[in-house]
Formats: structure tokens, sequence, C-alpha cells
């Protein structure tokens, strides 16, 4: 298996934030889903990859090609999606791909077209008179026109209503049907990241909490529910974070065989969404500091 | 090929992918040879994740039900008959052992049962 | 890097046109105001030349800045050293074809008293010296412009210039300038017109090289 994206040991530093050794990898044929708050790194991560933001420390390998040594080459095989897409807002959407079109040796006209069409894009209309969703869509099709290898996204789905979000998602799998392309885009919804990732990398202040495959987190998170009376020290320890109340405990484990071991059929376990398990991790931030 | 997958069961999806997939190659339902869906499509279909169908394959190739032929596709294992009439006797037995824990729960007893099997087997109405 | 510089021209087509329309309609005014003697002084129309093409060499640093295009650019299959020189190419070019225009609309809306009597405006060589001056000057801003944007970089390109200044004006104060250079200088325009444009011309590739190599470095390491 080949990896199409390799992070490792990245770190960067802004006035009050701080990227902190963060590595992950992709390999080839995959959707990754970034996950973690607004805040957490995930701009900066994807920014760094694409050499926007510039690295202090650690290695981003693309292809298998340096990020820097080999950017011109790499940058070819990507398609990218900004948050807040910039373009030269007084052109309408056909003159901008004139303007990019011969950037790419592989650009495709035809794909061009078919995307506006199917994202119902005027061609002739200025893009500052866009919407949002409008124009996150031309910027997916300017990005996806020239069979990019690897995509990635920065908040693609936000600002658009759930209807456009989900064929937004259902679009990106259609692309996976093809095992050489891999996608990367982060998110702060975790809907998002559920419907369509097939791993997840959470990230929250700056470090990488987890990167797993969906079924690894699906498989390995679960709530652990309970009477008061199961909490104590040792008990508490195999629990990220627990939320009591007068009435019963909720806590996170990491390792559900685990705390099968350690509560036993005196408490219920449930599914642990990643929402339960982005709320729990964020308690425990809290806790520890 | 038909599979229908819940996401508030407890059974892990990949689970419920070969299981369903299994009860129909033993039904016959999947014939012999007949190609399946990509793990890719499979995964588009059903909105999850392709390392979900991959395993699912994975576990029935494992179990000799499907064979991955490389470039051309996957398809339902051609079955030793033996082996696929051992599998279905299985599968017919795990039915009976949770039908007469059923009736025993109920407190039917053995004789009522065989007098309920006889007239199904019979297909008398 | 070709289409980098395509690309400035290609996504500016109607400012570029209004620019060049503005630009023609100063030079023909011009001369309109000798023919009709309203006496508009000749360093005033200078002044609107070097004005106009001061701001032709930063159309296309100001559109990218509008539109935060240098940060759509930088995720094409482009390097940050190669979106410096385009820039540099780009804003050069734009300079050249707005003196062009300059001096074709003057050229063909004069007529033979005018060019009699103001000869030196209708001389290319002062056309081609003016491109330079203003290249160079231009290579000046640009590092300022690559590191701190495009309103703080005025400032502090504003801010370089009266230092320059002023410490130009208190150095001639303070030591009278050799008269051989002083010579040299009378000899060379006078005499040698070519000789000082190359003069200039090689000055001026010393002052673009090391302001590229500023900026490229100054770029390279910005996050954006």
């Amino acid at each position: 298996m080949t990896n199409t994206l390799e992070i490792s040991n990245l770190s960067k530093s802004y006035k009050g934030f701080h990227l902190n050794n963060v590595s992950f990898t992709l390999p080839t044929g995959y959707i990754m889903g970034l996950i973690g708050p607004n805040g957490a790194g995930k701009t900066t991560i994807i920014k760094t990859i694409m050499n926007l933001v510039m690295k202090q420390e650690g290695s981003v390998k693309v292809f298998g090609m340096d990020h820097q040594e080999q950017e011109v080459a790499i940058k070819k095989r990507i398609g990218f999606v900004y948050d807040t897409p910039a373009f030269y807002a007084h052109l309408n959407l056909k003159q901008l791909k004139n303007v990019v079109a011969p950037f790419y040796e592989k650009w495709d006209d035809a794909v061009f077209n078919d995307l506006v069409d199917r994202f119902g894009l005027p061609e002739n209309k200025s893009l500052k008179k866009f919407s949002r969703g409008m124009t996150m869509k031309a910027s997916i099709a300017i990005a996806l026109s020239h069979d990019a290898d690897f995509i990635i996204m920065d908040e693609p789905t936000s600002g658009l209503d759930p209807v456009v979000r989900r064929e937004m998602l259902d679009f990106l799998r259609g692309i996976m049907q093809d095992e050489n392309k891999s996608i990367l885009f982060s998110s702060h919804v975790t809907t998002d990241i559920e419907q369509a990732a097939d791993y997840i990398t959470y990230v929250n202040d700056g470090k990488v909490v987890f990167s797993k495959t969906k079924d690894e987190v699906n498989e390995a998170y679960a709530l652990v529910k309970g009477g008061n009376d199961l909490l104590d020290d040792d008990t508490k320890k195999s629990l990220i974070a627990v939320r009591s109340g007068d009435y019963g405990f909720e806590g996170l484990t990491a390792d559900l065989k685990a705390s099968k071991m350690i509560f036993g059929d005196k408490a219920v376990y449930d599914k642990a969404s990643l929402e339960d398990i982005m709320f729990f991790h964020n308690l425990q931030l809290k806790n520890t500091h | 090929m038909k599979v229908i997958i819940s996401n508030s069961s407890p059974e892990p999806i990949y689970e419920q992918i070969g299981k369903q997939i299994k009860s129909q190659i033993i039904t016959g339902d999947l014939e012999e040879g007949a190609a399946l869906p990509s793990i890719r499509k499979l995964a588009q279909e059903l909105h999850i994740s392709v390392i979900t169908t991959k395993r699912a394959y994975e576990e029935l190739e494992k179990e000799g039900f499907i064979d991955t032929v490389a470039g051309k596709g996957t398809f339902v294992a051609i079955q030793n008959k033996e082996m696929l009439r051992e599998k279905k006797m299985k599968s017919i037995e795990d039915q009976m052992t949770d039908m007469v824990s059923e009736a025993q729960k109920m407190g039917i007893s053995l004789e009522e049962l065989q007098e309920m099997l006889l007239i199904l087997y019979s297909g008398d109405d | 890097m070709l289409k980098l510089v395509i690309k400035d021209f290609r996504a500016n087509t109607m400012y570029l046109l209004l620019l060049l329309v503005v630009i023609a309609g100063i030079s023909v005014g011009f001369n309109f105001s000798i023919i009709s003697e309203l006496d508009i002084e000749t360093e005033l129309y200078v002044v609107a030349v070097i004005l106009s093409t001061t701001v032709a060499s930063k159309v296309f640093a100001i559109s990218d800045n509008e539109s935060n295009a240098d940060l759509f650019f930088a995720g094409l299959p482009v390097n940050r050293k190669q979106m410096v020189i385009a820039k540099y190419i780009s804003s050069a070019m734009l300079v050249l074809i707005t003196l062009g225009v300059h001096y074709l609309a003057i050229l063909l809306s004069s007529n033979e008293t005018l060019r009699m009597e103001h000869a030196f405006m209708y001389q290319p060589p002062i056309w081609i010296l003016t491109f330079l001056l203003l290249t160079f000057s231009d290579a000046f801003s640009f590092p300022f412009f690559v590191r701190f944007g495009l309103a703080k970089g005025a400032m502090a390109y504003g801010t370089f210039l009266l230092t320059l200044m002023i410490v130009t004006v208190l150095t001639i104060n303070m030591l009278n300038p050799s008269d051989l250079l002083y010579e040299w200088f009378i000899i060379l325009t006078n005499q040698h017109p070519i000789a000082l444009i190359s003069e200039l011309a090689i000055f001026g590739c010393l002052i673009l090289g090391s302001s590229m190599i500023i900026s490229i470095n100054a770029f390279k390491h910005k996050d954006l």
C-alpha cells in the first residue's frame, strides 16, 4: 500500500497558537476527514501541506516526494479547495477558468463543463455575486477538472445547506471509485466526517489526538453509563473523561473491551458518536489545564 | 444481491454485510460464479467506508464464499457441493437451535413441535 | 512562469483597457492644450506621465491584493520564486506598454510645428530613459510590497524614500561631489546619450537583480 500523504513531526508556532509534532498518514485510495474544533489547527496543517504556510519543523511528503523540493510536480497532481475561496471577484466563472486552465497540462474542459452543469452554476455571472454555496461549488469545479490524484479541501461543506452538503459528499464518494485517488478534507461538522471518511484524524489544540480508520474509532470508543457507585479513582482512570450528575455518570472509553471488564454488567455501553468523542476529549483537555 | 445495513445495530457493519451475502449464497439467491459489486462500488452504494466493505469481503473470502480475481473482480466461489451442503445444514441447524430454545421458553413440548414441523414440511395448510 | 505573466494580463483586461484609454487621453490632451495655447506647463505633463505609469506598474499588485490572489495562485503548480519573477516581468511589461501608448498618442496627435518646438518630447531616447528610470524605482518598491503587503508596504516604501532623500541631500551638502564625476556625467549626456543609457541599464540591472533576490526571499518565507 502506497501513501499519498505522510506527515511527520510537523511543528509551527504563531502568536498564541502552536502546532505541535503533528504526524499522520493517508494511504492512497482513501478519504481522510480532518476534524477538530475551530482553531484546533486544521487549516494550518492543510496550508502547510500546500506550502502556503511555512513549516518550522518536521517533514511532509506527498506522493512520496518532499512538499517543498518537488513543489510544482506535486501541485500539478493536487486539486485544492480553500476554506474561503480567493478568486479575482471581478471575473465570471468562464473567465476564471480561462485564467486557471493553462496552469494544468491535464486540464479537461469537458469535465469542467460537466461539473458546472451538475452544480447548476452560471458561467457568465460575476463571481462576486455568487452565494457562499455557489462559490464553494465553483471552487470545487476549478479544483477537480485536471484529473487530480490528491484532492485537499478545507471545510468544503461549511456554509452549505444540508441537501447540497449531502450531494457534495456523494460526489466525493463517486471520485473514490478510482482507487488511485485520495482525498483529505477538513470539517468541524462531525456528520460530514462520519458520512464520508475512511480515516479520521482528530486534531485538538494543535495536536493530533488520534488518526485511525473510521471502523477502528467506532469499535474502540464507547460511552459508558452507570450509577455513581461504580466510579472510584481507579475506574475513573480507565475513562477519558467523565461527566457525572445526581443520578449517574456518563464517560468515554477508548477501549470498550477493557471497560467491559472493569465495569461489567452494571454499566450500560452505548455507541459513541464523533461528537461524543470530541466532547469528552475537550473535557479532558479542560481538566488537565 | 440485496444488502441492508443498520447503523443503530450493535453488530459491526462489516459483519452485517458478511452475514447477508453469506445467507444469499447459501440459499442460492446468489449463484456460483455470480459477480459481486466491487468494494468501492458497494461502499458508495451503502454510504459506508471502503475499509468496511473491504473487510467484509476479506472475511467472506477467508471463509471460502467468494473469490477475488485480480483485475476482474469478485465472484461467488465455485463451491465444493459437499461443503456447501454442509454449510447449509449448519445454517439449518442454527435456525433449529433458535427455534428449539424459543419453544422451550414458551413451554412447547417436543411432540407439539414435531407435529408443527410435520405439517409445515408436508406443505399442508 | 509565462503562464503567470499571461494570467496578469488576462485577468485584468477591463482595467487595462480603461487605463490605456486614460493614458492616451492625457497625451492627446497635452498636445491639444499646446495647440490651443492653454499654456499648460510641460512639467505638468511629465508629472502626469510619471504618475500614470507608476499607477500602471502597480495595477497587477493592487488587483492581486484586492482578491487575495497570491493565496489562490500559490495553490496552483507554481513556486514562490516564479510568482515573484512573473510579477516583476508583467509589471515592467505594463510600464513599457503604458509609455508606448503615451508616446504613440503624443506623436500621432502632434503636428509639424509641435515636433519642431518641443523636439525633446517626441524623441524615443527620452522615453527609453523614462522607462528605465521608472523600472528601477519600481524595483526599489517591490520588496516592500512583497514583505509588508500593499498598504503597509506603501508606507514602508514612503519612509524609505524619504530617508533616502534626506540622506542624499545631507551628503551633497556635507561633501561636494567630485568635479570629475560631474564632468563625466555632462560629457556623457551631451556627447554619448547611448552610452548613458547603457550605463544606466547596467546599473539598473544590478538594482533589479538585488531587488528580485530580496523579494523572492521575503516571499518564500511568507505565510499566506
